[in-house]
């Protein structure tokens, strides 16, 4: 199985993603005026919303890779979504983490069970037990199929989450866009939304290389049958079960 | 002005930072893999 040897791309979004935030993040916290009914801490949307954005779209990555595994039956796609499944739990973290720290001040609780943050908590534990069954899971076919199938069944939860601010009377606002705030916000805004995009993009192919490599030790076939047992790495991952 | 609230700068720094260092500490860990295999 071929691993990608050149990191120049991945290193290259990465070093883009770190000035788009540091520009970002100086326009949010310097130059941006504070909110009028929240202050200072609405400059937390500047980190929290873009964070939200790309979590959303990993964890369609990994539903788009756990399809594309099921129907194909290719390790390249078991290598995306286990990379996909990782940064979805980062990513969720990170933004439960951030919800809670800017609901102190304006909610006076760090956690509420609101429809909002439920939903994501429930999303958050459900890819975490999913990177867990991985872990378990010794045999690489039956590992990548269940953790596909675990995948499909979990992405349902992102519809509800995207949706319940409107479902149900929330606590939670509702979604903010470049088209909903104010002007003075949207520089800052877009810019970190463009640099944890490029970050997460960076993330997911180094992670998709890591999972390659580590796929290929762990398949890798003794020197005396590797003429055969690499046609067999080549073919669909249903053969190697 | 303000904004209604008081002394939300710890809670905007906390937020920051705490994303900043975990993201970093990611970066780092998945560099050094993708770097060992």
């Amino acid at each position: 199985m071929p691993v990608p040897t050149s990191r120049a791309v991945p290193f290259t979004i990465l070093g883009v993603a770190v000035i788009l935030l540091i520009i970002g993040t100086y326009l949010g916290l310097a130059i941006a005026p504070p909110e009028h009914f929240m202050g200072d801490v609405q400059r937390i949307m500047y980190v929290h919303v873009p964070t939200a954005w790309s979590a959303m779209l990993v964890f369609t990555w990994a539903f788009v890779c756990a399809i594309f595994f099921l129907t194909t039956a290719t390790w390249k796609w078991d290598n995306r979504l286990e990379a996909a499944i990782e940064v979805a739990v980062l990513f969720s973290f990170l933004l439960c983490m951030q919800g809670s720290i800017w609901a102190k001040p304006t909610w006076g609780v760090w956690w509420d069970w609101d429809p909002r943050l439920t939903t994501m908590a429930v999303l958050l534990f459900a890819f975490l037990g999913i990177a867990a069954l991985r872990h378990f899971v010794d045999n690489p076919s039956r590992r990548a199929t269940w953790s596909a199938v675990a995948t499909i069944v979990g992405y349902v939860d992102v519809p509800i989450v995207y949706f319940s601010v409107r479902w149900w009377n929330s606590l939670h606002q509702q979604q903010s866009t470049a088209a909903t705030i104010s002007k003075d916000f949207v520089w800052p805004l877009t810019l970190n939304a463009l640099g944890i995009l490029l970050l997460m993009i960076a993330a997911l192919t180094l992670r998709t290389r890591v999972a390659a490599a580590h796929l290929a030790e762990e398949i890798a076939p003794p020197p005396e049958l590797e003429p055969k047992a690499a046609a067999l790495i080549s073919q669909p991952a249903r053969g190697i079960a | 002005m303000n904004g209604i609230l008081h002394d939300g700068w710890g809670f905007v720094y906390a937020a920051y930072g705490l994303t900043a260092v975990i993201l970093a500490a990611y970066v780092t860990w998945v560099t050094r893999r993708s770097r060992q295999s």
